[in-house]
């Protein structure tokens, strides 16, 4: 069998056309003197010095990531630590503010309530039935003093 | 040149201390032989060293999963073909770069004659072989310069030996066709 193959090989071969075959096993190709024997010592510097282009660029691959990873941590302690107060600190009392902020933040401004009101009521024309009993209570919860309410009714 | 066979030379390239002699024995035992294939199918010598160095440094990275089913030239002739083939593509894509004037670049070569010392008529057969598309070249290099037969190339290009022959036959005809002057294109 191999025979055979090895024959069909040759017909291959010696089936060329005359002018093909006339050439067949020309080498006319000018190669560079002393080529092959610096050859494999080129192919040996190119190895080194991509495998330690491969090892470079392994360790990058470890400290990259590393790095990364690294910054990110330092930069959410830096914010931890740095971050400023939220609202939830203002709601408990635990906002540390300057006199002067204090000063300045009125959270029951009085006259802009009013103003938003549209006034004062006007006390004449407001008509309450209280008892006694809760008149006393009011006055009582609302630290007055009786005479002064006594004198403001007459 | 050494005498080492394939599985001894892999056996010393499996070993630490000897893995570089090993490699050194089998770039000088295949250098040549691949390197004609090569430069026959880029006609450029500094092309075809470029090729040889990027096969033989993927070979070094493939050996030691190299299993030694196949010879070993034939799986080297493997990589050198596949090689060829993205070079040249890669040559063709390249940005503001024309295809066609790429390879006529790459033919005119033959008109240096620090490159090529052949006569006219093998001048008009480089030129021939280089107007062939690439995959039909590496059949018509293999089997014409190179004599490999088709088990062989089958292995080697992946292809089955019935689609390699036709390959061959057409290329034989186009090939004899451009040399002898009987058609132009």
């Amino acid at each position: 069998m191999s025979a055979m193959n090895e024959h069909r090989e040759d017909d291959d071969l010696e089936s060329l056309p005359p002018s093909l075959q006339r050439l067949k096993g020309s080498a006319p190709f000018v190669v560079p003197e002393g080529f092959f024997e610096r050859f494999p010592h080129a192919v040996g510097a190119q190895i080194a010095e991509r495998s330690g282009r491969t090892s470079e660029r392994n360790w990058w691959r470890v400290l990259g990531p590393a790095a990364s990873l690294a910054t990110l941590l330092a930069v959410f302690l830096w914010w931890s630590v740095n971050a400023p107060t939220t609202s939830a600190d203002q709601d408990t009392g635990d906002a540390h503010w300057t006199l002067a902020e204090l000063d300045a933040y009125d959270p029951l401004d009085e006259h802009i309530l009013l103003e938003e009101m549209g006034g004062l009521p006007e006390w004449d024309r407001v008509d309450v039935d209280l008892t006694s009993d809760e008149l006393l209570a009011y006055i009582e919860y609302s630290d007055l003093e009786l005479n002064e309410v006594i004198t403001y009714l007459e | 040149m050494s005498d080492l066979s394939d599985a001894e030379l892999l056996q010393l390239f499996h070993k630490e201390d000897s893995r570089h002699y090993a490699f050194n024995l089998i770039v000088r035992q295949n250098q040549e032989r691949l390197y004609g294939f090569v430069r026959r199918m880029v006609t450029d010598h500094e092309e075809a060293q470029d090729i040889l160095q990027n096969t033989f440094v993927k070979a070094w990275k493939g050996l030691p999963n190299f299993r030694g089913d196949a010879q070993l030239f034939s799986w080297l002739y493997r990589i050198a073909h596949n090689e060829c083939l993205d070079h040249l593509r890669k040559l063709r894509r390249g940005l503001f770069t024309d295809g066609d004037a790429v390879m006529e670049r790459l033919a005119n070569t033959v008109d240096d004659a620090t490159c090529f010392s052949g006569v006219e008529i093998e001048k008009r057969l480089q030129r021939a072989v280089m107007r062939l598309p690439d995959k039909q070249r590496a059949v018509f290099t293999m089997k014409y310069f190179e004599e490999l037969k088709y088990e062989e190339m089958s292995a080697i290009t992946g292809t089955s030996v019935g689609a390699l022959k036709s390959s061959y036959h057409i290329a034989v005809k186009k090939v004899e066709q451009w040399v002898t002057g009987d058609q132009t294109d």
